[in-house]
């Protein structure tokens, strides 16, 4: 198994806020009510990762995060990637909702 | 007798220039530890404004998305971070601390004091950088470098067994910089990408959203024109980072220029300065608001 590495936990950092950066582009006016809802629980749920991400230092790792954040870290760069080409609100929405429960787990794995 | 004339010039000469360069290197010496001292101060300046940032920024995040989904682990989830983050800054200010009072030693001992207070200082700051993660490998290059110029001081002021227990504090002192380095680059990104975050959302919900949206607001809000001069104007975080690089760069390139007598001291005074500016409004900025 390859090894989980400081620069590919930096990946996983940069993911994240490229995620997050998706959520603080969109005008929140244009959302509807419960479109408004989803978007304040995920900026809530990827900015509390983002920042744990920040705070909690690679060398600090457990061994069963080293473990699971390989998968983690590809999950969260196709993500960055998916929504690099998305122009619609809802459309960021819907890609950001099939990852979100991944960085619940990532919250309470680091 | 003309021969022996000219050795005995030569000689002289070759003194001479030895004094020179010693009286350059040691003046050198002095010059860059009083830098080192100002860019640990600088440092420390820094830690305090990026924790401040990133614990507004996340009371900003919590206030403004706290909707009808709040839950009582999500603003654990915050606390628990932000407390990690202050003790990891608690140790950053005792190693820039370090630095400070290691240069401020070696700049008694350029300036001919006899004392051995410099290698005592230079084990406080190995006993503080093993404190903080991740401390980067050092070059070769980097550790001869630091390794000359400790010596060339000790060499022209002090005893051979000074010397000695000189070179010792090379790697700690070379480590020093180079983990400096990477702290620096790591507030950058703390820094930037919250102003990104910052930028984008105020171009979305302040900018772009009202101006396409004709039907709905046929005027422009009041706002919109001073929202607009804060998002294209750059700003004092913004100023803060570029000085920050080219100090940081300079510093680092700074032992082996001293060495080399190619590197002007001049121009990392006046790094250090912008970046003390900028540092300086953003606490103005801060107290305004």
């Amino acid at each position: 198994m390859a090894t989980y590495t400081q620069e590919k936990y930096s990946l996983l950092h940069n993911a994240t806020y490229e995620v997050l950066k998706s959520l603080y582009a969109i005008s929140i006016a244009s959302l509807s009510a419960a479109d408004r809802a989803k978007h304040q629980q995920q900026i809530n749920v990827v900015y509390s990762a983002y920042l744990k991400l920040e705070a909690r230092e690679y060398l600090t790792l457990s061994a069963e995060a080293s473990k699971r954040l390989p998968a983690i870290t590809t999950a969260a760069k196709r993500a960055q990637e998916s929504l690099a080409g998305l122009k619609k609100d809802t459309e960021v929405l819907a890609t950001v909702d099939t990852v979100l429960n991944m960085f619940i787990s990532l919250l309470a794995l680091i | 007798v003309k021969l022996i004339l000219l050795v005995a010039s030569v000689s002289t000469m070759s003194i001479l220039t030895m004094g020179c360069a010693s009286t350059v290197t040691i003046d050198r010496a002095k010059a860059f530890t009083e830098s080192t001292k100002d860019y640990s101060e600088n440092m420390v300046k820094l830690d305090a404004i990026v924790v401040e940032r990133i614990v507004n920024f996340t009371a900003d995040s919590l206030t403004e998305n706290a909707g009808p989904l709040r839950k009582k682990e999500d603003l654990e989830k915050a606390i628990t971070s932000i407390k990690s983050i202050n003790e990891s800054s608690a140790k950053l200010v005792k190693f820039y601390r370090a630095i400070g009072l290691y240069f401020e030693e070696l700049g008694k001992l350029a300036n001919g004091s006899q004392e051995e207070s410099v290698t005592k200082a230079a084990d406080s700051l190995l006993g503080s950088i093993t404190k903080v993660d991740g401390a980067p490998e050092i070059t070769d290059e980097k550790k001869s470098a630091i390794s000359g110029i400790i010596s060339q001081i000790a060499i022209a002021r002090h005893s051979a067994k000074l010397e000695g227990q000189l070179k010792k504090d090379a790697l700690p002192i070379a480590g020093a910089i180079a983990l400096n380095e990477k702290i620096f680059n790591k507030y950058a990104t703390s820094l930037g990408e919250r102003n990104d975050l910052d930028k984008v959302k105020l171009y979305a919900n302040g900018i772009v959203g009202p101006w396409i949206d004709v039907s709905a607001n046929p005027t422009l809000p009041g706002k919109w024109k001073s929202d607009f001069v804060k998002y294209v104007t750059p700003t004092p975080t913004e100023k803060l980072l570029e000085s920050g690089k080219e100090a940081n760069a300079a510093l680092a390139s700074g032992w082996e220029g001293i060495l080399k007598g190619d590197y002007s001291l001049s121009e990392l005074r006046l790094m250090l300065k912008d970046m003390t500016n900028a540092l300086d409004s953003i606490s103005k900025l801060k107290n305004a608001n």
